[in-house]
């Protein structure tokens, strides 16, 4: 396996079959990132194919000023704004079949039961907070590391992380879910 | 510090975010406070309930569809082809640019001098000053008169009567028309020798001066115009110059001054276009294959070129129009780089930046102006020039076009214009490197004189001469022909100018041409000679500025003209009637069908379509 600046070093070369390689490694991840930051899980496929593609043409301009992973999340988190934004213009459009897809299928895999209860909670925090709590929580990214993706200050971090917990805490409470 | 503000701690305590001290801190702060242990516990169990999103319950492979897109938007990107494609197109596109820097030049509409005559020509104020006459010719000859700024004085003549009109080339109006005697062949050799006459003369020219140049002109005075010579005799670092009356044969002034401002301006011409321009072109280049290779720091130059060139163009085509050829060149040229420029960053950058619009905004506004401009001039005049403003309009345009093209992801548009690039580039290239072309044989044996120490000068002249178009010198051929030099005989005095006129003093080379094909002309001899002023008698040495050069063993194409008197003597082993003079617009070298003509400022052209053109006015 290559070394991903390797990989990186071979897009830059123009091998565009190269970008596989990091779509294959990031893939995942990304894409849960996504859908854990929107609760949709075909706009969160369809994010992290508009970032991977705005990731490959970064790619043959950037300099190697930010840790790649971290470049990538950024470019997800943007995107995943400008959703946002798009779609608080258009909160009236009510819940599409599909989601409830997914969060079936996600409540029968779940023995708990609880995945569906947490994800609604989440999506109950202000946007800055809960990227910075999927971050951590699910992407299991340090303060550090969420402060150069989205170029914040660690104590900034901390802050919408410690706001964020608590809530969720709250949301989860209301939502039936219960934290002793 | 309530329990309330530790929050945030116990928050970062519990994802092991805390240093050494507040760690400490907090875990003896945990031990005697049971509320923050509740705290602690549930932020503790909210973290693992929310790492549970870590786990989800499907995947789904996205690389293929992120790929193929990724492909259909480079359109042959990762391709070795596509690493070297874009920078020819960008170097493609500056060329022609550079095409229509070169090619604009030597066309006539774009001088001053054209649009002279065209505004003379249409102006009320001439047609009524000669009662609607037939206008016969404009000349254009600023030899005779002399250009000041944006007033061109241009000789009217008809059938009887001859006028100098000013023409303001900013306002587009005459402004002035005075009735003018006619020149008499031999004033500019009568002048020299009424000057000679003068002892103040005598005596510059025994302490070492040389007359360096003679200029026919009017002198005026109220409402009459007085034809008058004037000569600058080179004395140091001063020039003297004398106005001599052809009329009443006297000096009419004598005065010394220091170079004149109108030199200042043809040094100032030479240096945009010797310098600035190549500068910018290759500023250009530089520019647009940096962002064709995709470096930021080109994107950023580009937006504030494209602007700055904007802001030139507009500049240029608001105060600078129709004065000087390399003015109204640089005038189109100058915004069509910038909107290159502009487009090839909006592209690469992909986002909209204000320099990048405004540079375009302007480039755009100025071509219009510029276009607009010459066109209002044109329509006055249908058919004498507009084919030329049309074809310059087009080649820009197409330049444009094909910028723009460029930001469509079409095949086809993208292939056409790629194919049309590089054919043009070639040609543009081969043409641009042919006019300057080395001499063929290395020989030194030139049939121009250089001056050297200890040199007597005899006579140096400078001088404009009016343009001629490819129509007008095969209209006024007698014979045009592909020869090679095969002899510069030494250079003889003569008694007789190029027009077979009696005059002293004069040098002249003849140059010995083996004919290889006739184009035009009914004599058919194999062997031509053509004579041409300057040359070196021992250390006596005539030069001038506007003879041809020719040089051994150089293969040349010449519009040859038959001199009204028989030129005498005739060179050995030469038919008198194979005796020819050739201006120096009428010798183009030849090199395989390519002809250049770079002395006299002739565009390059081919054989082919030089022919073509002889055949549509001469006929077979």
């Amino acid at each position: 396996l290559l070394e991903e600046t390797q990989v990186i070093a071979l897009v830059q070369a123009g091998e565009v079959d190269a970008f596989a390689e990091i779509v294959e490694r990031y893939q995942t991840p990304i894409i849960r990132y996504l859908y854990r930051l929107t609760g949709d899980y075909e706009m969160a496929k369809d994010l992290a194919q508009d970032t991977f593609i705005k990731a490959y043409k970064g790619i043959l301009k950037t300099d190697a000023e930010l840790s790649f992973k971290a470049w990538l999340y950024r470019i997800a988190t943007n995107n995943a704004l400008q959703h946002h934004r798009r779609k608080k213009l258009l909160s009236f459009i009510p819940f599409t079949e599909r989601e409830h897809d997914i969060a079936a299928t996600e409540s029968q895999a779940d023995c708990q039961g609880k995945i569906t209860e947490i994800q609604d909670a989440l999506r109950k925090l202000p946007y800055d907070q809960r990227t910075c709590v999927v971050l951590h929580f699910v992407e299991g990214f340090k303060y550090r590391e969420i402060a150069l993706t989205l170029g914040i200050s660690e104590e900034a971090v901390r802050k919408r992380v410690a706001r964020g917990r608590k809530l969720f805490i709250e949301e989860y409470n209301r939502g039936g879910g219960g934290i002793a | 510090m309530s329990c309330r503000d530790l929050e945030e701690l116990l928050s970062a305590y519990a994802d092991g975010e805390l240093n050494r001290t507040q760690k400490e801190f907090i875990e003896e702060h945990l031990e005697c406070c049971a509320d923050c242990r509740a705290t602690f516990s549930e932020f503790t169990e909210a973290g693992r309930l929310l790492s549970a999103l870590e786990l989800m319950p499907r995947s789904t492979d996205i690389r293929e569809n992120i790929i193929s897109k990724i492909k259909a938007i480079e359109v042959s990107s990762g391709s070795n082809l596509r690493r070297l494609v874009r920078p020819i197109l960008a170097i493609g596109t500056v060329l022609l640019v550079l095409a229509v820097f070169y090619l604009a030049y030597p066309w006539e509409f774009r001088t001053p001098a054209a649009s002279a005559a065209t505004i003379a020509r249409n102006s009320h104020e001439v047609k009524a000053f000669f009662d609607d006459e037939q206008i016969e010719e404009v000349e254009v000859t600023t030899r005779v008169v002399g250009m000041e700024g944006d007033v061109l004085v241009v000789l009217v003549k008809t059938e009887k009567r001859t006028a100098a009109a000013e023409v303001n080339l900013k306002k587009k109006i005459v402004t002035n028309i005075i009735r003018v005697p006619d020149f008499q062949p031999g004033d500019e050799e009568k002048a020299l020798e009424i000057a000679s006459a003068d002892p103040r003369v005598q005596e510059i020219l025994a302490k070492g001066g040389t007359i360096s140049q003679t200029h026919l002109g009017y002198s005026i005075e109220g409402e009459t115009v007085i034809p008058t010579a004037l000569l600058t005799i080179e004395h140091g670092k001063y020039n003297w110059n004398i106005s001599v009356n052809l009329q009443e044969k006297t000096i009419i002034s004598m005065g010394r001054a220091q170079p004149s401002p109108a030199m200042t301006a043809v040094y100032i011409s030479e240096f945009v276009t010797r310098f600035i321009a190549p500068v910018l072109l290759l500023l250009g280049i530089l520019i647009v294959s940096g962002l064709a290779f995709g470096y930021r720091q080109a994107g950023t130059i580009a937006g504030g070129a494209a602007l700055v060139l904007g802001i030139i163009g507009m500049f240029m085509a608001l105060y600078s129009l129709s004065s000087i050829w390399w003015r109204q060149v640089l005038s189109v040229g100058i915004p069509t780089v910038g909107l290159i420029i502009g487009i090839a960053d909006l592209r690469q950058r992909g986002r909209r930046h204000w320099m990048s619009i405004t540079g375009i905004v302007l480039c755009s506004l100025a071509l219009a102006l510029v276009f607009l401009n010459e066109i209002m001039l044109y329509l006055g005049a249908p058919g004498e020039d507009i084919a030329d403003v049309i074809i310059i309009a087009v080649v820009t345009a197409g330049i444009i076009a094909y910028a723009l093209y460029n930001q469509l992801k079409k095949r086809p548009f993208r292939w056409i214009s790629i194919s049309l690039a590089t054919l043009l580039a070639a040609v543009v290239t081969v043409v641009f490197l042919a006019s300057y072309l080395p001499g063929q044989t290395g020989s030194a044996v030139s049939s121009k004189a250089t001056i050297q120490e200890g040199d007597q000068v005899v006579r140096r002249t400078f001088g404009l001469m009016k343009r001629q178009s490819m129509n007008e010198l095969i209209k006024n051929a007698d014979a045009i022909v592909i020869g090679k030099v095969t002899d510069i005989p030494a250079a003889r005095k003569s008694t007789l100018n190029r027009d077979g006129k009696e005059i002293m003093g004069l040098i002249y080379t003849d140059v010995i041409i083996q004919v290889d094909r006739y184009l035009y002309g009914e004599s058919e001899s194999e062997k031509i000679a053509v004579r041409v002023e300057g040359g070196r008698v021992d250390n006596m040495i005539m030069w001038s500025e506007d003879t041809p050069e020719f040089i051994l063993g150089e293969e040349v194409f010449l519009f040859l003209i038959r001199p009204p008197g028989a030129l005498e003597p005739v060179p050995e082993g030469i038919d008198a009637s194979s005796y020819y003079r050739v201006s120096i617009q009428g010798k183009y070298r030849y090199w395989h069908g390519i002809l250049t003509n770079r002395d006299g400022g002739g565009l390059p052209t081919c054989t082919w379509f030089v022919g073509m053109k002889i055949a549509a006015i001469h006929g077979k």
